[in-house]
């Protein structure tokens, strides 16, 4: 795999595409890849100490399109992200992989934007401030603690519009931080109001609209809504959908509430303990999870409504990343745990069957027991029809063995 | 899956980090320190302590005697040689060695225990108390100190004046407020906590909890603001000292530089006299301010020196220092043998 | 601007403080230092001294001690500070002399040492691991060595014996004082040793807490916001250093108080005709009266700076202007 290179900047003005800045205008379409992670590897430390936090993760993220990232705490879905986009702090440090970025700039990036396919892990300071909340942004869990307490928020969103956007003049960039603003609903004469303030809400709508400020191409938000009430959560929620269907962006939304993601997402990936085990897109996760632990994880809040389910839970807790169990790193708490488990480190792969829709990627799963190749057969919670999937139930389930009927786990 | 949001509400900034609440007894091991500055504090204040202790008897003279030939130099018989007067100087240094200390010390312990009473109390209880007391610490803050030592001193009379037990105390009573500050904060922090709400739902009494749960938390802070007091102690004593405000014949290093400067002995080079004191004084106060360091970088780990050493680092062929934002990319990780998520299947070898 | 009303409250009840601890100590302490001093005075007492003395100290009279306090804050209103006895001045009129240097000289090192020791501090704090933290042990030396020594020391070597600065004094002997420039080019240069010595002193508390500060604040979110942003170094050294220098400010009472007391007895070194040196001679002869003036115009200059100091700090951080 050859390391990305990055093309001339377009000089001038705006890029190709229309005045709309809106979604699919131009030669990229919706559901092309806008970022793609290949194999990527973080460690915290160096040395025979070195923690593996992240272990050959792959994802893909694709224009107008939200990836839900899912894990417990320490799964290393935070670390993923900041380490794609060199944010990570010390002693992270990035020992593999590629993230390939396809930079298609809009009319709100910066003039000399960064265009055509750049590996991120690659590029010098400049480049990447260049690529840096134009094209790239960030919204984070906590904006009482992200955003500048000493300052107003009008010249915290100026400060981006001054320092990629020379061609606005002081009066157009109080005219766009006042746009911006008024997009996730809030009134323009907070723009001299102090971070301390405003409302939690608002605090983190008016980081939203900070990271929108160049309407990048990709939005990384780690957790912004776990630190709300419940009601504002819904709001905010509501608000990032209708913003990502007006500007087109797409969005890796980083969370540990999986419930968060059944309507936000159209694609999920769950991690464990710095591993990728499972992605597909949410419906169908939801409905017919592959992985044990994306299992466990559905089984473990009740709904609000329906009938009465049996809670499992997942037994034992997470391992400790210095000492990760041997084989899967999941079988010491997995109740369908085969023996090669504990040998054999699984690979994401994907589930060999069905058409892959366009605009999507192919389901996968980090399993031994969805092997096609496995003596056993797939046990029934981990087979459910597939909503998305028109094509019969795994094959795997009807087992070599002559016997008709498959036998149910 | 638990859905945990408390654990995930980041720390504000300049606070404790959290650490398992201690009751009682000091519960942490002590971890021996490893930073070379604090162990270069720890040896200079040694050293100096061994001094105090037997400084006047290992003296080969004593420092009052004056029989000696005048303004001699440094030689094998008088190791820093003699002053105008004839006495040996390096006798006079090794007795003032415990005036200097032993003043600083005193001073430094009774201001830190007034801190700490003061302090806790006026960030536990709140309200009229609070406001009293703080109000009392921040005019006793405010007024500069060697002034008011020098206006007090000077009335005291004479024998008051070489009572280096009572100079201490009354050092220490300009010294307590900055740690009386410091300690409210820090308790008012360690107050909302869960184990001093249990403790007060138990019953326990709050004179209890103020230095049984409250205090054993605080003892790194307490432990840092005793060296600064002591420090700064040993500076004002020398200080007064050294105008005369104390009793000249008390043998300390300030007395000394007292001497010397009324003898104009910098002016006739005689730097044998003046500079040891002073030496002394400054090697003290950087053994105390490196000992700071060492608590400075156990109350706040962010301080410690990053997790990687500069060797680590350059073996692995990481820059020197990784900017914040430039996350470093080393790819050294060896790559698996097969290539990673195809649909061939996932028989892969292990590692 | 409620927290600024507070802090005035309380430097006015210091001042307070410090006006009664001046007229209630030479009543109190036992051995009658007033008849002491009287007594080196041989008998040659003129009636301003007398009455002078009566005034501050209430010798003679038969007031009550409420009577004595009262006479002597209406005495304090008019600027009546009492007469020096080795001077044989009004203590005011001695004070407005030797004031305006030592304030000058103070208020220049404390201004380049916060300055320095701030900046210096920023460049530690951000990069950490450079060759620049050679210079914090290097720094606590200096700190840990008294002001008047390192005075001494720096006097000697680059005084006397390499000539490149004049010792003693604070101009030049035979100038006019005068707004020529002359003169106060004479005044800068006979004023350099003394701040050198002064800075050099008092850098290393400034530098270390902004670099602690710095430290603690570049783990902040918002400092790693800023770099997401994609906005230039100096801006966000900017945000973190906004934050970062608030607790200096705060701290600024502590420091000064400090500087202030090392700066007295600098000026004893330099010969430089400040406050100081009155000090010292108040110290030798037990000028009362004096020693007593010297401390109050000290206290109030001191609570100005803290003054100062507070409004800076308002104006830096807004969260403290709305009552908490």
């Amino acid at each position: 795999m050859s390391a990305g290179h990055v093309v001339a900047p377009v000089t001038g003005g705006a890029p190709a595409s229309g005045p709309a800045s809106g979604p699919a205008s131009g030669p990229a379409g919706r559901g092309d890849p806008v970022l793609e992670i290949r194999d990527l590897c973080v460690d915290y430390g160096v040395g025979d100490d070195a923690v593996h936090a992240v272990v050959d993760a792959n994802l893909t993220l694709r224009r107008g399109q939200v990836l839900g990232l899912a894990g417990e705490s320490g799964s290393g879905k935070s670390t993923l992200a900041y380490a794609a986009t060199r944010l990570l702090r010390e002693p992270g440090v990035i020992t593999g992989g590629e993230v390939l970025f396809h930079s298609q700039p809009n009319a709100q990036s910066r003039p000399d934007a960064v265009t055509g396919t750049a590996d991120l892990l690659d590029l010098g300071e400049g480049d990447l401030q260049r690529v840096r909340w134009s094209e790239i942004s960030v919204v984070m869990q906590s904006a009482l603690n992200a955003l500048n307490p000493v300052t107003t928020i009008g010249r915290q969103i100026e400060d981006v519009l001054k320092a990629h956007r020379p061609d606005l003049n002081r009066a157009g960039r109080v005219r766009r931080s006042t746009e911006l603003l008024e997009m996730v609903g809030i009134t323009g004469d907070r723009l001299g109001s102090y971070p301390f303030e405003l409302s939690g809400g608002m605090r983190q709508r008016a980081m939203i609209a900070m990271a929108l400020a160049l309407e990048p191409q990709v939005v990384i938000m780690d957790e912004p809504t776990t630190a709300l009430d419940v009601v504002t959560q819904r709001e905010i929620l509501e608000e990032l959908i209708r913003l990502r269907d007006e500007l087109g962006f797409a969005a890796l939304f980083i969370t540990h509430d999986l419930s968060l993601l059944i309507e936000l997402a159209d694609e999920i990936a769950v991690m464990y303990a710095g591993r990728l085990v499972e992605r597909a897109g949410s419906e169908s996760l939801f409905r017919a999870p592959r992985h044990p632990y994306t299992y466990g994880l559905l089984n473990s809040f009740p709904p609000m409504h329906g009938a009465r389910v049996a809670m499992t839970g997942i037994a034992g807790s997470p391992p400790d990343l210095r000492s990760i169990p041997s084989g899967c790193a999941f079988h010491p708490r997995c109740r369908y745990a085969m023996e090669r488990c504990s040998v054999d480190e699984p690979q994401l792969v994907p589930l060999s069957h069905g058409p892959v829709p366009p605009g999507r990627s192919p389901r996968e799963v980090s399993c031994w027991r969805h092997d096609p190749r496995s003596a056993e057969p797939v046990p029934a919670e981990l087979n459910q029809p597939d909503p998305a999937d028109p094509a019969p139930a795994n094959p795997a389930a009807a087992a070599p063995a002559p016997a008709p009927e498959e036998e149910k786990a | 899956m638990s859905v945990h949001v408390d654990d995930l509400a980041p720390l504000p900034a300049g606070q404790l980090t959290p650490v398992a609440p201690v009751k009682g007894k000091v519960g942490r091991a002590i971890r021996l320190p490893r930073s070379p500055k604090v162990i270069a504090g720890l040896v200079i204040i040694a050293i100096f302590a061994i001094l105090t202790l037997i400084g006047p008897w290992v003296a080969p003279f004593s420092p009052n005697d004056n029989s000696f030939a005048q303004n001699l130099h440094p030689s094998a018989a008088h190791w820093l040689g003699t002053s105008n007067l004839g006495a040996d100087i390096f006798s006079q240094l090794l007795n003032g060695a415990r005036a200097t200390m032993v003043v600083g010390f005193i001073a430094g312990l009774v201001a830190t225990v007034l801190s700490v009473i003061i302090g806790i109390t006026a960030g536990y209880l709140g309200g009229g108390a609070d406001e009293g007391l703080s109000l009392a610490a921040n005019v006793f803050l405010a007024i500069p100190g060697l002034p008011l030592l020098i206006v007090l001193d000077s009335y005291l009379p004479a024998s008051g004046r070489s009572n280096t037990l009572l100079i201490g105390v009354i050092i220490a009573i300009t010294g307590w407020a900055w740690g009386a500050r410091v300690l409210r904060a820090q308790t008012m922090s360690v107050k909302r906590r869960d184990f001093v709400e249990a403790a007060r739902i138990v019953g326990e009494s709050r004179i209890r909890i103020m230095f049984f749960e409250v205090l054993p938390n605080l003892v790194a802070i307490v432990a840092s603001s005793f060296l600064f007091t002591m420090l700064y102690s040993i500076g004002t004593y020398i200080a007064l000292a050294y105008l005369g405000v104390t009793s000249t014949s008390v043998w300390n290093w300030g007395t000394m530089l007292y001497w010397a400067q009324s003898s104009n002995a910098p002016l006739t080079g005689a730097w044998w006299w003046f500079v040891p004191p002073g030496l002394c004084i400054a090697l003290v106060g950087m053994g105390l301010a490196l000992l700071n360091f060492g608590v400075d970088e156990f109350i706040n780990p962010r301080l410690r020196a990053a997790g990687l050493s500069k060797k680590g680092m350059r073996k692995a062929g990481l820059p020197r220092n990784p900017k914040l934002g430039l996350t470093p990319v080393v790819r050294n990780r060896p790559r698996p043998a097969t290539a990673a998520a195809t649909a061939a299947g996932p028989a892969k070898v292990a590692r | 601007m409620i927290p600024l009303a507070r802090k005035l409250v309380v430097y006015v009840i210091t001042a307070w403080v410090a006006i009664t601890v001046n007229f209630l100590l030479p009543r109190l302490m036992p051995g009658n230092p007033i008849q002491t001093m009287i007594g080196k005075l041989q008998g040659r007492v003129t009636p301003a001294m007398q009455q002078a003395i009566q005034l501050q100290f209430g010798v003679g009279l038969h007031q009550s001690l409420w009577d004595q306090y009262v006479s002597y804050w209406s005495q304090l209103f008019h600027g009546n500070l009492g007469q020096s006895i080795t001077l044989s001045s009004p203590v005011s009129t001695v004070l407005g002399g030797t004031l305006p240097w030592t304030i000058g000289l103070l208020g220049v090192s404390t201004v380049i040492s916060f300055v320095l020791g701030t900046l210096l501090g920023i460049a530690l704090g951000w990069r950490r691991g450079s060759w620049l933290d050679g210079l914090l042990p290097l720094s606590t030396f200096f700190q840990a060595v008294p002001y008047f020594f390192l005075g001494t020391v720096l006097l000697l070597v680059f005084g006397s014996d390499l000539h490149w600065f004049p010792v003693l004094g604070n101009y030049q002997r035979g100038l006019t004082p005068g707004w020529s420039w002359a003169f106060i080019s004479s005044v800068i240069r006979y004023a350099e040793l003394p701040v050198i010595t002064i800075v050099l002193s008092s850098i290393a508390g400034w530098m270390l807490g902004m670099r602690n500060m710095m430290v603690t604040t570049m783990d902040e979110d918002f400092v790693l916001v800023a770099r997401a942003k994609g906005l230039p170094t100096r801006k966000v050294v900017t945000y973190a250093a906004r934050s970062a220098i608030l607790p200096s400010v705060a701290n600024f009472s502590l420091a000064i108080g400090l500087v202030v007391s090392g700066a007295l007895l600098v000026e004893l070194v330099f010969n430089y005709p400040g406050v100081g040196n009155l000090l010292l001679q108040a110290v030798l002869n037990q000028d009362y009266p004096l020693l007593q003036g010297i401390f109050l115009v000290i206290t109030l200059t001191v609570l100005a700076a803290n003054l100062i100091a507070d409004f800076v700090y308002v104006a830096l951080d807004p969260r403290v202007r709305q009552e908490a």
